[in-house]
């Protein structure tokens, strides 16, 4: 397990990760930690604009988890939030701890092969993509 | 991740002839969640999520030492008052999910801000935030063990209060102490111009 987690980086050497959901349709995807917080974005999007979709997804992520239990018993866990737009696809997976992967699409895009992406992103690089808790 | 089970939920008394939707506001830290989970009849819904590694810097934990989560989204609980239903949803503190109140302070009529005096300049721009909404609101200072306990003339001045806004304190971990407050809010929407719907 790593030990430093990736920092919420201002040169974005994490981008590498996630040219693997360049992807026909894919306007931008984004890494993000747990409370909100930007870990690495495309080149397609802008620092600024990845720093806002990153605190909003994780809001919509977490509102996710709180509704399992009106829905389900305690072990139904959140795979997945998709949000369809007029304008847009909104593709939302847990990246191991802490962490989630947050994608925009034209709402034309195949989102089943995007998610699939998505879920081999964060399986094969699950402990690097999280985000260590803080010990205050 | 509290969440209501159906069957744990506690009813609306068939009194209560108004609802009334308010805000709890205030700064990373200032108590928010710990308040709607205190003051709430019915089990909170909490967006809480770990503090993690990639906020350093960019949330400031001091004095903070058993804060390990924060609010994501939002909190939401209710409390009655003779017939009137209040629906507390609890803000996230933080700049960057700022943009997302315009959707929780739809509806709104007030807000409930809470600030720690040992860090009153991270309240203004919550108090913008809530001022620039245009809702009528009440500061409580939450007072922390510890913490140096200031005039209220000081703290008026500091966070730069009109005078007609109420200044109140609690402890937003004491049920009592924190429906105080919000009855020192209801009081001061209800004597105000704003009138409750
Ligand atoms: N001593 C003390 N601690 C408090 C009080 N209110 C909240 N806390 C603690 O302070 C931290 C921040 O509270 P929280 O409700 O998460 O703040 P929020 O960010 O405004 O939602 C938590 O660890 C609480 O347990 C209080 O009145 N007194
Ligand atoms: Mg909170």
């Amino acid at each position: 397990m790593s030990t430093t987690a990736p920092p919420a980086d201002g040169n974005n050497k994490l981008t590498w990760m996630l040219s693997s959901l360049d992807l026909e349709g894919v306007r931008y995807s984004v890494l993000i930690s747990g409370d909100g917080l930007r870990m690495a974005h495309s080149e397609t999007i802008t620092r600024d604009a990845a720093d806002a979709f990153a605190a909003a997804v994780s809001g919509v992520q977490s509102l996710g988890k709180a509704l399992a239990g009106m829905c389900g018993d305690e072990d139904n866990r959140l795979r997945q939030n998709l949000i369809e737009y007029d304008q847009a696809l909104v593709l939302v997976t847990a990246a191991g701890q802490n962490a989630m992967l947050g994608v925009c699409a034209e709402p034309t895009a195949d989102a089943g092969l995007i998610v699939h992406r998505m879920n081999d992103l964060a399986s094969r690089l699950g402990n690097e993509l999280s985000s260590q808790t803080r010990r205050p | 991740m509290g969440s209501a089970n159906l069957s744990e939920v506690a009813y609306l008394p068939g009194t209560v002839t108004r609802s009334v939707k308010l805000l709890v506001a205030g700064h990373f830290g200032a108590g928010k969640t710990t308040f709607v989970g205190s003051v709430s009849e019915i089990r909170p819904l909490r967006t809480e999520e770990p503090i993690t590694e990639a906020s350093v810097g960019v949330d400031d934990l001091a004095g903070l030492p058993r804060k390990t989560s924060t609010t994501v989204a939002m909190d939401f609980g209710r409390r009655t008052f003779g017939g009137v239903a209040l629906y507390l949803f609890g803000t996230p503190g933080q700049q960057r999910f700022l943009p997302m109140w315009d959707e929780l302070a739809r509806g709104a009529v007030g807000a409930l801000v809470l600030v720690d005096t040992r860090r009153l300049d991270h309240s203004d721009e919550i108090l913008s935030a809530v001022e620039k909404r245009g809702l009528p609101y009440t500061v409580a200072v939450n007072e922390f063990d510890g913490a140096r306990r200031y005039p209220a003339e000081e703290i008026r001045q500091a966070l730069d209060l009109a005078p007609s806004t109420p200044l109140t304190v609690c402890d937003a971990r004491d049920q009592a102490s924190s429906a105080k407050a919000l009855i020192v809010l209801v009081e001061h929407l209800t004597s105000g111009p704003e009138m409750l719907a």
